[in-house]
């Protein structure tokens, strides 16, 4: 074990000292939460601002922005998207699209808001007024990390959240933005699913990343304008497009029994909940064990067409629920319409789902 | 290896962040999948610290402990909350990494499950005993011999796969 004397190599960075000094001596906003920030992600898409009329008119029909994501991803990806249902979106969009938060430096306009269920999905279209682009080439590997972004997404959508994703779409990628623009694209999964309409989302420190910013041995971001800017959102409660079908049904992970409590579908993610009864001393081995076995979740819909979707995200405890339940949740790669979804294998057994009128997808 | 250089007296807010601060750094780069996130466990570590004047009371291994479990605690939060990453050659660039940190023991540690990395840190590196550990991490003393010892045993097969 002498080799753990590497780990004397690890020293805090100076800056992670000096952040922290700033909050310590501003004192009182220690008694705000906390930051929390995300992994970033680039991705392609069109639209909004500073474009065309049309543009702009198109940007605030609530639901269009994510069809028309969507439907790119499934028309220039060669998996078979078939089941792809961007209709619904319409129906469950938010009513606070077209909503403006302008100040000298940023214009964030609020391009599109959908959410049923547990799942929500925002647009931003931020505009940074002073600056003539948003993107920083530094060189081949550093143009993601170099370009302008936010150092913190927050705010109330978040709370409770089960999994979320942050994604950032410049002018390379769409070249429908002005250099100047960028979206924002915030997926989130609730626990509870979203019941409290408004929603806030929160965002501070905009700047840049520089991997050698002021000491050279940490990660950060340069600040530009501090901010923040928060953005009202009144989000659909929808539950039409969702579905809940409640199993009880035992089944066995490793050497452990667990009680497959239900399914949660929403036009976005499945989610799987299941929970045991039992020593709660050996709950990090269950959820090691049940993180392996879950990634083996896949959903068939009527013509037995499996319905693409992301990496599996696990979860346990909630608002109202112990450590024991687990949250399973796969995200689709496109929307599906809740009640194309008649096989779900999980755990090595398959279980049909007929589709009941009115469920309610919320958990 | 265990820090005892603060004395009673010394202690002070800015005193333990300055004795414990590589400590909460190297539990949440072993625990937490990128530094930015390692940065914001640390950080409201501290900031739990600061705003619990209450614990700079006690003695100095109690409050190396509190900030052991406070930080394992928010190490173990933050790792429910599993990203989601649907655009994967971009998106792996973005995500910041533990480059200035590389070895290959920490890489091997960072591989084994939470429960076994923390003990054999614990142990090995801040000098715990395994009584010790098995009251700090709320785990009976045989699970403690029994992970300390598969640890050891995974670690090794790590260190020999690379």
């Amino acid at each position: 074990m002498n080799s753990l004397f590497e780990l004397q190599n690890i020293k805090t960075p100076p800056v992670w000292k000096e952040r922290l000094n700033g909050k310590v001596s501003q004192g009182k906003s220690l008694r705000e939460p906390t930051y929390r920030k995300f992994p970033v992600m680039a991705a392609v898409l069109m639209i909004v601002l500073l474009m065309s009329g049309t543009a702009l008119a198109y940007a605030l029909t609530g639901g269009e922005f994510f069809a028309k994501l969507f439907m790119q991803k499934a028309e220039t990806n060669s998996a078979d998207y078939s089941y792809i249902d961007v209709s619904q979106l319409s129906a469950i969009a938010g009513k606070t699209i077209g909503t403006v938060v302008d100040t000298d430096q940023l214009r964030i306009d609020v391009t599109d808001v959908v959410s049923s269920g547990s799942d929500a999905m925002v647009a931003l279209c931020v505009t940074a007024k002073q600056l003539d682009s948003v993107l920083r080439y530094t060189g081949w590997d550093e143009v993601p990390l170099n370009n302008y972004r936010f150092g913190s997404e927050d705010g109330t959508i978040f709370n409770n959240m089960e999994s979320a994703t942050v994604r950032y779409i410049y002018s390379d990628e769409d070249t429908s933005l002005a250099p100047n623009q960028f979206y924002l694209v915030l997926t989130i999964t609730s626990l509870d699913g979203f019941k409290d309409s408004p929603y806030t989302v929160a965002l501070q420190s905009f700047g840049y990343y520089d991997r050698l910013a002021a000491t050279g041995n940490g990660v950060g971001v340069t600040t530009l304008y501090k901010g923040p800017w928060k953005i009202n959102l009144d989000l659909s409660q929808d539950t039409d497009h969702s579905r809940t079908i409640l199993l009880n049904r035992k089944v066995d992970i490793g050497e452990y029994n667990y009680d497959l409590e239900g399914i949660y579908l929403t036009p976005f993610s499945c989610t799987a909940v299941i929970s045991y009864e039992g020593d709660p001393d050996l709950s990090e081995e269950r959820f090691k064990e049940v993180s392996v076995k879950a990634s083996d979740f896949a959903l068939y819909t009527t013509d037995r067409t499996p319905v693409k979707h992301g990496e599996v995200s696990l979860q346990n405890g909630g608002t109202d629920q112990p450590d024991s339940t687990y949250h399973i949740t796969v995200h689709l790669e496109v929307p599906a319409n809740v009640k194309d979804v008649l096989r779900i294998h999980i755990f090595g057994k398959n279980f049909d789902i007929s589709p009941v009128i009115n469920d309610a997808g919320q958990k | 290896m265990k820090a005892t250089d603060l004395s009673r007296a010394d202690i002070s807010f800015e005193a333990v962040v300055s004795q414990y601060a590589d400590m909460v750094t190297r539990l949440c780069c072993l625990n937490l999948n990128d530094i930015n996130q390692a940065e914001d466990c640390w950080q409201d570590t501290f900031i739990a610290l600061y705003k619990s004047p209450s614990v700079l009371e006690k003695t100095i291994p109690e409050i190396r402990k509190w900030l052991i479990t406070v930080t394992l605690n928010k190490c173990r939060n933050l790792n429910k909350r599993q990203f989601l990453r649907r655009h994967e050659n971009i998106d792996e660039l973005a995500i910041p990494t533990y480059d200035a940190y590389a070895s290959q023991v920490v890489d091997a540690l960072r591989r084994l499950p939470p429960a076994y990395s923390q003990v054999i840190y614990l142990h090995y590196y801040e000098g715990y005993s395994v009584p010790e550990l098995a009251s700090l991490l709320a785990r009976n003393e045989n699970t403690v011999k029994s992970q300390l010892k598969r640890g050891r045993e995974m670690l090794k097969g790590v260190l020999e796969l690379e």
